[in-house]
Parts: C-alpha cells; sequence; structure tokens
C-alpha cells in the first residue's frame, strides 16, 4: 500500500470530489462566462475600431489571475467548515491526493477552461459588430511572452492555494490584503536596500524590476539582462514550487 | 486497539484541557465516553482520530500514530462528529463514491442499516433532515466495518424511536475486533448499551471502568433512609434517596449511569478511590 500516491486512489477521490462539487464549479464557469460576455460586449460596443490583438491580450492577461486567484481561494473552503473537513480529513486517502484534487482543478483544469472560455467568447463578440475595412485578428495564447504570464499566474496561484488552506474564512480577502501588505514591504525593503547599494535616491522598485533614479537632471533607468530576467524567471517558478509545497504541509498539518 | 500515552492538550497555554491523559482502549467493547458540556469530550475524540495534534504525548491506533493521519490509520477508523454534512448525493450515490476508500466496507449492511433507519436512500442528503443525515452517516459508518467507530453526540438530533433503534443497531455490530467508541452528555441515550464507562472530568479520566467492575464495587438503588449504610453519594428525589453505596456483601444491581456521572463529576472522591484502588484523588 502506498501511502503517499496511488493512481487508483486518486482517481476515484477526483470522482467523488466531481460528483460532489460539480454544480458550484458549473455555476463558477456561467459566472465567469457572464463575466466575460458582458464586460466583452460593452468594450465591443464603446470601441471606434475592432479589437486588435494587443487589446485581446490585455484582458486575456487581466482576467486571468483575477478570476483563478478567486477560484483558487475556494477551492480549500470545505476545510474551513468542521461539518465538511472532518470527513474530508479523515477518508482514507493521503494528503497528497486530496492535494492534488484542488491542486488539479484550481491550476490544471481553470487554465483549460479559462482559455477555452475567452476564446469562444471572443470569436462570439468580434462576430457580433461588423467593421468594413478592417481584418480581423485573434491573438495566439502560444506566443513566448504569455510564459511570463504564465509563471506569473503560478506564483500567485500558489499565494491563493496557502491562502484557501491557511485560513478558515473569507480566504480570498485575508490572502489578498496579506499579499498587498507584503508586496508594499518587500518594495519598500528593496526600494531602501537599492538606495543603499547605489546611493542614490531611487524611485519605488519592485523586487527584481526596473532600477530607475536621477542624478543632475538626468533620468537613469537600468534594466535586467535578458540572461538576468531568464534568471529571475527561474527562481520564480522555484518560489512557486516552494509555496505549492508549503500549502501541501499546511493542508497535512491541518486540525480540525 | 487505542493507546493514549501521556497525551497533554491545549487550546490555550494557560488552561490546558488533558494533562498527563493515559488510556487504553481494546477491541471487543463499547466504550461510553462521559463529561461535562467543556470538558473535553470532542477535544479528546479528534486527539484520538489525529484531527487535533497533542502538545506532548501521543495517540496511538493499532500501534501507529494516528497524528500521521496514515492510511492504515484512515482505513481503520470511522469518525461520526455531532455536526454531520450530507452532500448533494443520494445514500445510493454517496456509497457509490465513498465506500471504495474502505476495504471491508458492506454495501448489504448499508443498505439493511438504511431501512432499520428508516432512509430513503433515493433523496439527495442535502434535501434531508437533520436527524436523517445523522441517521445515513450512522448507517455508512457502521457499514464500513472498521476497527475503530467513533461516535461524537450521535444521538443528538435523533427521535425517541431512533434512538432505540440505534441502540439496538450498535449492540448489533459490535464483534471481537471491534472497538466503539460513544461520546455523549446524555447519559441516559446510552443505558444497557456501553460495556464500560470513562468519565472525563477536570482534564483527566477519573472513570475507567466496565459495567461489571462497577457493579462489583458499587450498589445502586432508592431508599427511605440510608443513615446505616455505607453511602459514598446520594441524591434526594420523590421516590426516596438514589444513593450509591459500597458492594460489601457481593450484591447485584443496575447500574445507574447518570447517578454515577453526577457523582464522579461532583468530585466525590469516596467514591471514585472505590474504583480507583490505585488511588490519586486525596
Amino acid at each position: 500500500m502506498n501511502n503517499f500516491f496511488s493512481l487508483t486512489r486518486f482517481s476515484r477521490l477526483l470522482i467523488k470530489h466531481s460528483a460532489e462539487h460539480y454544480r458550484t464549479y458549473l455555476m463558477s464557469v456561467s459566472v465567469l462566462a457572464g463575466v466575460m460576455i458582458v464586460g466583452g460586449a460593452f468594450i465591443v460596443y464603446t470601441m471606434q475600431e475592432p479589437m486588435d490583438a494587443r487589446i485581446q491580450t490585455s484582458l486575456f492577461m487581466l482576467l486571468m489571475p483575477v478570476s483563478g486567484c478567486i477560484f483558487t481561494s475556494t477551492v480549500f473552503s470545505d476545510m474551513g467548515d468542521k461539518r465538511k473537513a472532518i470527513p474530508a480529513l479523515t477518508l482514507p486517502a493521503s494528503a497528497f491526493e486530496k492535494y492534488l484534487v484542488s491542486w488539479v482543478y484550481s491550476y490544471a483544469v481553470f487554465i483549460v477552461v479559462y482559455t477555452v472560455m475567452f476564446y469562444l467568447v471572443l470569436l462570439a463578440l468580434i462576430n457580433i459588430r461588423r467593421w468594413p475595412g478592417f481584418d480581423m485578428v485573434i491573438f495566439n495564447v502560444f506566443q513566448e511572452k504569455f510564459l511570463v504570464l504564465f509563471i506569473i499566474f503560478s506564483l500567485l496561484h500558489a499565494i491563493s492555494l496557502y491562502g484557501a488552506i491557511a485560513f478558515d474564512k473569507l480566504h480570498f480577502i485575508k490572502t489578498a490584503f496579506c499579499f498587498f501588505i507584503s508586496m508594499l514591504v518587500l518594495i519598500l525593503c528593496n526600494t531602501f536596500l537599492l538606495g543603499s547599494l547605489v546611493k542614490q535616491q531611487v524611485f519605488m522598485a519592485v523586487p527584481f524590476g526596473y532600477l530607475e533614479f536621477s542624478e543632475h537632471g538626468e533620468y537613469y533607468s537600468v534594466s535586467l539582462s535578458d540572461v538576468q530576467f531568464n534568471w529571475v524567471m527561474m527562481v520564480l517558478c522555484l518560489i512557486v514550487v516552494l509555496i505549492w509545497t508549503a500549502a501541501y504541509c499546511r493542508l497535512r498539518e491541518k486540525q480540525v | 486497539m487505542v493507546q493514549i500515552s501521556d497525551l497533554n492538550f491545549s487550546y490555550n497555554r494557560k488552561r490546558p484541557l488533558f494533562k498527563d491523559l493515559n488510556l487504553t482502549l481494546g477491541a471487543g467493547h463499547i466504550y461510553g465516553l462521559l463529561g461535562r458540556n467543556g470538558a473535553g469530550k470532542s477535544t479528546l475524540l479528534k486527539n484520538i482520530v489525529g484531527l487535533a495534534f497533542p502538545v506532548s504525548g501521543q495517540c496511538l491506533i493499532n500501534g501507529k500514530n494516528s497524528s500521521s493521519r496514515s492510511l492504515a490509520v484512515l482505513q481503520e477508523l470511522y469518525f461520526i462528529a455531532e455536526e454531520v454534512y450530507g452532500p448533494v448525493l443520494t445514500p445510493a450515490q454517496f456509497l457509490k463514491r465513498t465506500a471504495g476508500f474502505y476495504p471491508r466496507f458492506s454495501a448489504a449492511d448499508f443498505y439493511t442499516y438504511l431501512q432499520t433507519l428508516d432512509i430513503d436512500e433515493r433523496q439527495p442528503m442535502s434535501m434531508m433532515s437533520y436527524g436523517q443525515q445523522k441517521k445515513t452517516i450512522i448507517a455508512f459508518g457502521l457499514a464500513a466495518n472498521t476497527g475503530l467507530l467513533i461516535m461524537d453526540e450521535p444521538t443528538n438530533g435523533l427521535d425517541i424511536p431512533s434512538k432505540v433503534t440505534f441502540r439496538k443497531l450498535i449492540a448489533s455490530v459490535l464483534s471481537e475486533d471491534r472497538c466503539i467508541i460513544i461520546s455523549t452528555h446524555q447519559v441516559r441515550d446510552l443505558d444497557s448499551l456501553i460495556d464500560t464507562v470513562l468519565i472525563l472530568n477536570d482534564h483527566r479520566i477519573v472513570v475507567e471502568q466496565s459495567v461489571d467492575e462497577i457493579t462489583e464495587k458499587l450498589v445502586f438503588g432508592v431508599f427511605d433512609d440510608t443513615a446505616v449504610l455505607p453511602v459514598l453519594y446520594e441524591e434526594e428525589t420523590i421516590k426516596g434517596k438514589h444513593a450509591i453505596l459500597r458492594n460489601t456483601n457481593g450484591k447485584v444491581s443496575k447500574m445507574d449511569l447518570e447517578l454515577l456521572f453526577n457523582a464522579a463529576v461532583s468530585g466525590n472522591n469516596n467514591l471514585l478511590n472505590v474504583l480507583n484502588p490505585a488511588p490519586f484523588h486525596e
């Protein structure tokens, strides 16, 4: 008997989870579709020209982390309710299998459903209004720049997943609050550190972002090289894995 | 089956709930865990099943630490909490999705218990009343055939006929390799059901005796006058004095669980010393 992972047990757990939660998930998908349709229709009708790939990409990038984080914050809501947490935690499946079910739904399934739905809504919206003389374009999600989006989304997903287990109620609000406070502290510390390094008054600086300062009336902006940027992305990936692991450990130690 | 050694637990550092608690529970018994509200009955059960972690000490189920929540531990226990949850599934669907996790689950037993408890297997559990949900979960817990079955206030929410059926069912499922622990503050619900009494008071187990041992040592009865009797505890009632006496001449009486409970939690050291020959009570 494998105490950590068994495919049979995981499949059984996935089916049980789906049977018990599919209504909630379908409702979430409907809400997401509603937001996309209403918001998208408003944008299409107020625009003076057809939606180009740049706007489509921006909308895709904006809505994905927001909706993903809200959804992820709810995947462990059962753990905050004693009536549901007790049978869930005492069910004979490993903590990793229980964690993986929520991870699969909130990450893998969400990305696929979100992307497919975004394209479907986009296809419908760009055809509801005719633009004579313009070519219709649709953005391609399989571009290199989307890799950065997926890494950032993964980071936000990991943080939301951790918050979903760590907090018993108001998961999204509490996680978002902690995230913004932590970001503020991190930016202030980073700005102070960079200022000390260059011995200059520097502008507010996000970690691994631009270093910007003025000297003798000249404005300077220092950015990372491509190689350094790739390293930062790899470090971010490592941080994502660490937070996912921390969330798993938190589930293992969950008490009711 | 269950071994608790030197268990210390507290929600708050200043107010420990259990201090060096030791307890051994074996298969083939129905244990009744009694205690006042807030004595820590539910918390003790959660420690046993690994839902709460002790500050020090350990709870073992078949020699394995329950706080690890390993598969070997989880497959061997079923815990019915005081508040149950009914998912949007019928009992038949719930069986289909959940029974596979329990190696000794008996679907035939489940349907028999549902019938006995008068539950419609086609009705979604989320649409059932609280009592019906509880009965469904009890039926599932019994059919899981786990070595350890723990129930926290199982009779809360059950009507009187269901309580009678519940007692009959529990008595019928006890076997040599099964240990059943029932926690309640409704002492009368366990009358004639349990074979071992556990009373939790003042951070520890003050009574851990089988019913036979208790009735060997104590006599329960109603008396007009107890002045010349070896009274350990008594309560004045309209019928007379309900009393617990020291059993000095091997008399056989029926145990009055409520009276014993009242005596134990009132801090009656004479009675506790009679029950526990190696006294820790002064």
